[in-house]
């Protein structure tokens, strides 16, 4: 009895570690991004560039309706310790709230004529991007409960 | 007892089936080969442009302005919470108003004001109705009923750019505004009473009414113009809704509705299409506002005695480079429509000269925002005077 109770336990355990196992890699699965096509061209439109400098993650942040609405995002953004692969590109901002919450991130690409709008990115608020082998994947509007969960499926 | 109860139940429900859905013949059913025709009589049109030096802020969807004493324009400025006003004529900023941005009295999301006079300013938030003064202090604060004939809304909401606002009942001593609705289906949510008229004595909704017409639930949806544009003038409340050619006026006391106007736009097709319900990319959204044709808003003209309906022309896609076309940037034309909403007029302005996002009236004529002299330091707007 005790034998096939403890058979039991390690046959649990075991598919307890298989489902943790595919839960973690359900969270980091790679889903294509539609607009990818939009985007390079907008890239290279805007900044004469269609590669993402090596980096692990792109963040886009146009102008927001409502500014109180990002205020805590904008605050995780900022505090960031961990922002080397990062890329950044802020869209059409007169504030300088972008200015602040970017100034620490190594490569930050300034769309001040907001020419993003002129393309089928389907970007409307801030924007997270996974990057693999110069290519954009998992799009996810942000806002600081994401970022939180997301902070913690990348560790960064 | 049974088994007398179980048939009878069957020919009910096969009676109730047979009958009219009373849902979908709530308010008339619109016409469209009656809605065609135009009569054209002659109007004058004068412009000039006139220029303030204010910066404003860069979307312009989350402006909230009124036009108050003939001349003076007062603008949110969500970034400082103040109430700022604009003298017209002189063109220049007179006054600002500040609201409080911290402690009890914070002023939380402003969805819309209303300007009744200087001691009595209507501010309507997510949650509550506030009544300040013109020193911003705070006289009284009401906390929203979301309870209506229709069940528990969702929540309130106005959108000046769209020209759905708060409005004052003085009759009633009532605010009136838009309450959204969410149900499990948009159907389900399109089928329910929009507007309120709240008492402030009662501090409750006394008054639920308002339909969607028919063209709104059928499977598509508006994108920004799924909420309509409403305004009250006198007695009467009218809404104008983007996909529909119809103007609907209702009693604004009683919520009584009264008739329905053909307010059709030569440019615009007899059926406007929305967007598939499958379909919720941001970009299926920013395509279909691109390329639609829709009527944007419905203002009222007191000092000339008309209403203008603000149409949004139908453009393709991406213009000769490719390029997504500028989703405001094509053809608008102006509906005048005399106080019987009998239309007068369609004057069509070309491509990127205004932008009616933001749009009102004021003593000297219809305002649009300019796109040919826009700049960071000054916004420059277009008048068009129209007479009879």
């Amino acid at each position: 009895m005790k034998c096939f109770s403890l058979a039991n336990s390690f046959y649990l355990l075991l598919i307890l570690l298989l489902i943790a196992n595919s839960s973690c890699s359900k969270s980091t699965d790679l889903k294509p991004y539609e607009y990818e096509e939009g985007f390079l061209n907008y890239m290279n439109d805007a900044f004469a560039e269609t590669t993402f400098y090596d980096k692990d993650y792109l963040l886009v942040l146009p102008d927001q309706a409502c500014l109180a609405c990002v205020g805590d995002l904008y605050q995780s953004i900022q505090s960031i310790q961990d922002n080397a692969n990062f890329l950044v590109i802020w869209v059409q901002s007169k504030s300088s709230i972008k200015d602040t919450i970017t100034s620490n991130f190594p490569i930050v690409l300034k769309d001040k004529e907001g020419v993003l709008q002129r393309y089928e990115t389907n970007i409307g608020g801030p924007t997270f991007f996974k990057i693999e082998n110069n290519q954009l994947f998992n799009q996810t509007n942000l806002n600081a409960e994401i970022w939180k969960e997301l902070s913690i499926i990348y560790q960064w | 007892m049974r088994p007398i109860i179980i048939p009878g139940l069957l020919i009910l429900s096969c009676l109730m089936a047979c009958m009219p859905d009373e849902e979908n013949s709530r308010v008339p059913t619109f016409i469209e080969d009656t809605c065609t025709s135009i009569q054209v009589k002659q109007v004058t049109l004068k412009k000039k442009t006139v220029t303030i030096q204010t910066p404003i802020e860069a979307n312009l969807y989350s402006l909230k302005y009124r036009v108050i004493d003939s001349s003076k324009l007062i603008v949110f400025d969500g970034t400082h919470n103040t109430l700022n006003q604009y003298n017209l004529k002189e063109q220049k900023l007179t006054k600002s108003i500040p609201l409080a941005s911290e402690g009890p009295n914070k002023v939380n999301n402003l969805l819309d004001f209303y300007w009744h006079n200087q001691d009595s300013i209507f501010i309507l938030c997510d949650h509550e109705l506030l009544l300040v003064n013109d020193r911003g202090e705070r006289i009284k604060k009401y906390l929203i009923d979301y309870q209506t004939d229709e069940g528990t809304a969702a929540g309130p909401y106005a959108d000046p750019v769209l020209g759905l606002r708060l409005d004052y009942l003085p009759e009633l001593q009532a605010v009136q505004f838009y309450f959204i609705f969410v149900e499990k289906s948009y159907a389900a949510s399109v089928r329910k009473k929009m507007l309120v008229n709240f008492s402030l004595s009662q501090e409750q909704n006394i008054t639920s009414f308002g339909w969607f017409p028919d063209t709104y639930g059928k499977g598509t949806y508006f994108s920004l113009f799924d909420d309509p544009s409403k305004i009250t003038v006198g007695r009467h409340t009218i809404l104008s809704f983007g996909a529909d050619h119809g103007i609907y006026i209702y009693n604004a006391l009683s919520g009584d509705f009264e008739e329905v106007e053909c307010g059709k736009s030569q440019y615009l097709p007899n059926e406007i299409k929305g967007i598939s319900l499958d379909k919720e990319d941001y970009q299926d959204m920013v395509n279909f506002e691109t390329t639609a044709g829709l009527y944007l808003k419905i203002l009222h003209d007191p000092f000339r005695n008309l209403f203008y309906r603000i149409v949004k022309h139908p453009q393709e896609l991406k213009d000769e480079n490719g390029q997504l076309s500028s989703r405001w940037g094509g053809a608008w034309s102006i509906i005048i429509l005399d106080q019987s909403f009998n239309r007068i007029a369609e004057y069509k302005i070309e491509g990127s000269q205004i932008n009616p996002l933001l749009s009102f009236v004021y003593a000297d004529g219809l305002c649009f925002l300019s796109q040919l002299q826009y700049s960071e330091e000054k916004i420059a707007y277009e008048v068009f005077q129209f007479s009879q």
